[in-house]
């Protein structure tokens, strides 16, 4: 049997709300369907943000070489070789946080600097055969269906470029009831066909 | 006296488009009698004293124009620390005009304007600020700020995006509504067929041919395991 991994990014703020509740209980949920876990809180690492240098297309391809003395090499290992990437942030104006972001635009080496075109956009090449699904979580304090609108285009957007076989985006209340969140993670693994 | 803050969110700092932009704007703003000041947000994140320095500025500025790169379909994560401390100090920003002006190495700017513009927006009515439209810049790559050449230095190329500044400029001046613009650097045939076909294709050989003259493959795929 082929053992699936998850790689959590918690992208909490320092001093804000670590989100620790739903991170584990996408955690429980992802063990319980045989998925090897790994959450990896943001606000706790050293991830420098990227500097646009574009070494990682031209210099050293799909390794960063501009950035260095931080954790952003060994998480990308992590995103290559697992098979579903968790987004879990604080909406932010119906975007990511900061904290989720730094490790996002890290990944640009996962990418070929080159492009082609679908639906009149261009879209880099892809680097790799196969790349991480995603699911992205998002938490709010208050909702705003027009932010819930935003995130899930991000990342559908996201997903044009970075060619996760399968993508699911939801937002939910900081004080969703546990239970709650607990069945509706269920039900988007479900429809993922996550599990191993 | 009016003033403008210039506030440049290019992670590359001052070898960037945004920096090409942005002190080609400060010319603009001065030659109307307008104070302006350029911030780089990528120093300015650096200490808490200088963060407290570009608080204090956005107080004082009549207009924001806040120039950045398109990262990953949004903003670069320099732009959001700084968006989220603006929204934390919530400040009195309603006599204020934000203009967000955003390129993208994709020649596309309706890549922007479904990405990132909405969130900008989003940004700007939430804080508080007065929107004042914004400019999304296709190819904006192409500006050459990289390599530390500006605006009025690389002719024909940037004759677009030096319209758009003016327009901006002088929507600002006349207190009249700019709206949400998109422009494209390279001239549009070169992105429809059959051209589209070339253009893509000369771009993925010029990547190649950079990795080749460094000893490495452009589409080489470490850290995969077994």
């Amino acid at each position: 049997m082929i053992i699936l991994k998850a790689v959590i990014f918690n992208g909490a703020l320092a001093n804000k709300n670590q989100q620790m509740t739903f991170q584990k209980i996408i955690e429980e949920e992802l063990t319980n369907i045989g998925i090897d876990t790994e959450s990896l809180i943001m606000n706790q690492i050293e991830i420098k943000t990227c500097i646009g240098c574009f070494k990682c297309w031209d210099t050293t391809p799909g390794i960063c070489s501009g950035v260095k003395g931080d954790s952003g090499e060994e998480i990308k290992k992590k995103v290559i070789n697992c098979d579903l990437l968790v987004f879990l942030t604080p909406l932010t104006f119906g975007g990511y946080s900061s904290e989720l972001k730094k490790i996002i635009e890290r990944l640009l080496g996962t990418l070929q600097p080159g492009v082609f075109r679908k639906n009149g956009e261009s879209h880099h090449l892809k680097r790799y055969e196969k790349y991480p699904s995603i699911l992205a979580i998002a938490t709010t304090e208050k909702r705003d269906e027009k932010e819930a609108k935003l995130f899930k285009n991000l990342i559908k957007r996201h997903s044009l470029n970075f060619h996760p076989p399968k993508h699911e985006a939801e937002v939910f209340l900081v004080n969703e009831e546990e239970n709650q969140f607990r069945s509706n993670i269920k039900q988007i693994l479900a429809k993922m066909e996550m599990s191993s | 006296m009016s003033n403008a803050l210039i506030l440049n969110g290019s992670p590359r700092g001052k070898k960037s488009s945004s920096a090409s932009l942005s002190n080609y704007l400060k010319k603009l703003f001065e030659s109307e009698g307008i104070d302006a000041e350029i911030v780089l947000i990528l120093t300015q994140l650096n200490k808490e004293e200088r963060i407290k320095e570009m608080i204090e500025k956005i107080k004082s500025a009549d207009f924001v124009v806040l120039f950045a790169p398109f990262y990953d379909d949004c903003q670069p994560s320099i732009v959001i620390k700084t968006m989220e401390i603006i929204a934390e100090e919530k400040m009195n920003l309603s006599n204020k005009t934000f203009i967000p002006i955003i390129n993208c190495g994709l020649p596309e700017p309706e890549q922007i304007s479904e990405g990132v513009i909405p969130i900008y927006n989003r940004f700007a009515t939430t804080v508080g600020f007065k929107w004042g439209g914004s400019l999304a810049i296709g190819g904006g790559e192409g500006i050459q700020g990289r390599f530390g050449k500006q605006l009025d230095e690389i002719g024909a190329f940037a004759k677009n995006a030096i319209e758009a500044l003016n327009d901006i400029v002088h929507s600002l001046v006349s207190e009249t509504q700019y709206p949400n613009v998109e422009i494209i650097l390279v001239p549009k045939i070169f992105y429809k067929w059959p051209l589209a076909n070339l253009m893509t294709s000369m771009n993925s050989k010029s990547w190649k041919k950079m990795a080749e003259e460094k000893g490495e493959k452009v589409d080489a795929q470490p850290y995969l395991e077994e």
